[in-house]
């Protein structure tokens, strides 16, 4: 096995575990957090994949994924605020009603 | 053969995630996320991707956990515990699901890496990069040349990501 290989499996582990921190928790920044992990599982993937095949194009594409990673935390904590100001909590299953 | 750098920082990396997910209060995996973030950027730096490196580590470890850590005091959650039934019959399905998509993942790309994969012709080679004087030239020049319409369009989405923001977190007057 080489480096390579062992970054990839590491992708995969890093995406697994962003889905579980998505299923399991009921905190909502925590799930957030799991989203996070999952971008960040892609990112390593297309920084090997250009390693592997030795060219730019997957690190051009993380620069877009960064920026868009920043842009997405930051509407949904705004959103997270909201959801906290009208049911103070943020725990999902204490969010239930979409409308009274 | 792996490097023992990147063996160390990928364990490094393995032990934050799941500490990310599993511990009892959202400070502490918002902390093991940073340092997570931090062992990725080296990864990328030895990887050789200067660039994403030091933007992993602004972007990411500087500017959006901060956030994150700004909103868990704003939002002030004292009664935090771990919500987490581990003996509940969704928590060992979900863990199944995980560990399947895991298994598959890891399969394909174990295949991929068997076959034979050299450089193949893309932006630029390895050499070319050494050449034109570092990755953080090559990438801003692909980035400006190639990816050029992209970039404006990230740069639009994040005037709307700006606007939204302010728009939904602002209080209401009435």
């Amino acid at each position: 096995m080489n480096s390579g290989t062992l970054l990839h499996i590491l992708s995969a582990y890093l995406f697994s575990m962003g889905l579980l921190a998505l299923i399991l928790r009921r905190n909502t920044i925590v799930m957030l957090m799991g989203i996070e992990l999952m971008l960040n599982a892609v990112n390593l993937s297309f920084v090997t994949f250009a390693r592997e095949l030795s060219q730019l194009n997957g690190q051009v594409q993380v620069f877009f994924i960064i920026t868009i990673a920043a842009a997405e935390s930051a509407v949904g904590l705004s959103i997270l605020i909201n959801v906290y100001r009208n049911f103070g909590s943020i725990k999902t299953d204490r969010t239930t009603v979409l409308r009274s | 053969m792996v490097e023992p750098v990147v063996l160390m920082l990928a364990i490094v990396v393995a032990l934050l995630a799941a500490l990310t997910v599993f511990s009892r209060s959202p400070i502490s995996s918002a902390f093991s996320l940073v340092m997570m973030m931090v062992a990725l950027a080296g990864i990328y730096g030895v990887s050789g991707a200067h660039f994403i490196a030091a933007l992993q580590a602004i972007v990411y470890a500087g500017a959006i956990m901060v956030l994150f850590v700004f909103s868990i005091m704003l939002l002030n959650m004292n009664d935090e515990h771990n919500e987490i039934r581990f003996r509940s019959w969704k928590t060992v399905c979900a863990c199944l699901g995980a560990a399947g998509i895991l298994a598959g993942l890891s399969y394909v790309f174990v295949q991929w890496s068997r076959e034979a994969h050299g450089p193949t012709p893309g932006i630029m080679t390895l050499e070319q990069i050494r050449s034109i004087g570092g990755n953080v030239v090559a990438v801003s020049g692909a980035m400006f040349s190639q990816a050029y319409v992209q970039f404006e369009f990230i740069s639009l989405l994040l005037l709307v990501a700006i606007a939204s923001a302010l728009v939904l977190a602002k209080r209401k007057v009435d």
